[in-house]
């Protein structure tokens, strides 16, 4: 089992205090997700165990959770439950806590948010404490599959070694004409022990640490009628040590990530777009992620086709000295998704993704091409 | 003849049914237009034109009001605004408006706050309460 860190043990202590105390002046809420997700796949490239000792043909569904689909049908890649409590302790002051089970990771019960909120003004919101790290357009609601058209969000822009974050962070909103915006700065940093974004390329028991300190970004987001957009820049330094090889530290390697995504809705359309571009010159150098979704609604059915694309560009003498040949990564997704909305609080989907390579050696003969066919129930309450 | 007669009046009950109204305290002397009322319900602003706060308060999710007022007003089916507010709810950026369980209760809180903006049944309607607009 893996149990929380002391920190974290003392949190929902902390909580169950509050409560006591402040009974009277208190409301407390609660609120859930849960998927249960299948998945297995088709055919594909490689045959066997891989080096990572994953049974092929495999395909990565979540990155950051390392869950990986592989040749019989799993229930544990993309299957997790969550609940929210939120403790209203006064008009202002709110503390939140969530905690998810996740199939990919054994079903430990994680503490995986915890802050408190504090409502400056109408349109002003300060958050301190732990909570998800605003990379993507459904970074925040990513374990919420009810809420997005995939069984698992596109792998080939999702996920990246930090998930989550602890800091402190600042949502204003505003309105400009018929626009409604909100801009969100945030600053913090993370350490992930045991990460699981690295056993993907490290090993299923390999144990890999890694940093992420000095944390800076600010999204902005906007939109009107049908219409949303958003924009995402951020800057931190990144470290890691094998921890199985007894490493010390790297050397602190800045990166520079950058998010921009739009999505129409209107009437039974759904198009949307998101583009993800990372700086790692410090490390290896860039890397260049989209994701394109077309989707039709027909009386409580809807149709999706995703189209996806991971790059990696390596640069001659790069630190971490990778090669392209060997060590380069390139891949793209297409997804035909069929969702039904079984009520207005659960959806049925099934999902069919074809994953091509381009990689250099190590990735093509690990992972390679796959075809696979995931299923889930998502459910909110 | 009688048959006639019978047809129309049962069209236009019909229609009389299917009508929502948006309503508020009778002091309110707030004009909003059908976006201005849908910003409000979708937690993107908080107050009327005049600067007073807004307060929304919704009918049960499944009665058919809420139905009509969502695709009407919001231009969401349930769905959508279960996955609207999750995505809030779950960031702790906002919570969706408080849920009254029926019309009259509807009418009684509109009546005695200034603040309160809310939605019923056409038919429901009395001179407690100003109806901003139907739909």
């Amino acid at each position: 089992m893996n149990w929380l860190n002391p920190m974290q043990r003392s949190l929902p202590l902390l909580v169950c205090v509050l409560f006591v105390a402040n009974a009277q002046a208190t409301e407390f809420n609660w609120s859930g997700f849960m998927t249960l997700a299948a998945g297995k796949t088709i055919s594909g490239s490689v045959e066997g165990k891989n080096e990572i000792g994953i049974d092929c043909p495999c395909m990565i569904s979540d990155f950051s959770q390392s869950g990986v689909i592989d040749s019989s049908w799993d229930f544990a890649a993309d299957s997790k439950v969550g609940l929210q409590g939120n403790l209203q302790i006064s008009d202002q002051l709110s503390l939140t806590a969530q905690v998810v089970s996740r199939g990919a990771r054994d079903w430990d019960l994680n503490l995986e948010w915890v802050y408190a909120g504090w409502q400056l003004g109408d349109n002003d919101l300060l958050q301190v404490g732990r909570k998800r790290l605003p990379l993507f357009y459904y970074s925040e609601q990513q374990d919420v599959s009810f809420t997005y058209p995939w069984v698992h969000l596109p792998p080939q822009t999702y996920g990246w070694e930090a998930v989550n974050y602890n800091g402190i962070n600042w949502n204003h909103s505003f309105q400009a004409g018929d626009w409604s915006g909100l801009i969100n700065t945030f600053a913090g940093s993370e350490t992930r022990k045991d990460n699981d974004y690295m056993k993907i390329y490290n090993g299923i028991d390999s144990e890999t640490d890694t940093k992420w300190r000095n944390i800076f970004g600010a999204e902005l987001l906007m939109n009107r009628d049908w219409f949303e957009g958003r924009l995402m820049l951020m800057k931190s330094d990144t470290q890691s040590r094998l921890v199985s090889d007894n490493e010390d530290w790297s050397a602190p390697a800045e990166q520079m990530l950058f998010g921009a995504s739009g999505l129409i809705d209107y009437q039974d359309w759904i198009v949307s777009a998101e583009l993800f571009f990372s700086d790692r010159t410090e490390s290896y150098g860039r890397d260049l992620a989209y994701t394109l979704t077309a989707g039709k609604r027909l009386d409580g059915w809807t149709w999706y086709l995703t189209h996806g694309l991971y790059q990696q560009k390596i640069y001659a003498d790069n630190p971490l000295e990778l090669t392209d040949e060997a060590d380069q990564e390139k891949h793209r997704l297409s997804s035909l998704v069929v969702r039904f909305d079984v009520s207005s609080s659960a959806a049925v989907k099934v999902q069919l993704d074809h994953w091509q390579d381009n990689s250099g050696d190590w990735f093509k003969q690990t992972y390679g091409d796959a075809n696979a066919i995931s299923l889930s129930y998502d459910r909110v309450f | 003849m009688k048959k006639i007669l019978l047809v129309p009046l049962a069209l236009f009950s019909l229609s009389v049914a299917a009508e929502i109204a948006v309503v508020v305290h009778p002091s309110n002397a707030a004009a909003l237009n059908p976006e201005a009322i849908a910003q409000i319900y979708l937690g993107r602003s908080k107050s009327f034109p005049d600067g007073k706060a807004a307060l929304p308060l919704g009918l049960p999710e499944g009665s058919k009001t809420t139905e009509m007022f969502n695709q009407k007003v919001l231009n969401k089916s349930g769905s959508q605004i279960k996955a609207y507010w999750s995505k809030l709810v779950f960031t702790g950026k906002g919570t969706p408006p408080k849920e009254i369980s029926s019309d009259a209760e509807m009418l009684e809180l509109v009546s005695q706050n200034p603040s309160v903006i809310g939605y019923i049944d056409k038919a429901s309607v009395t001179d407690k309460v100003k109806v901003l607009a139907t739909f």
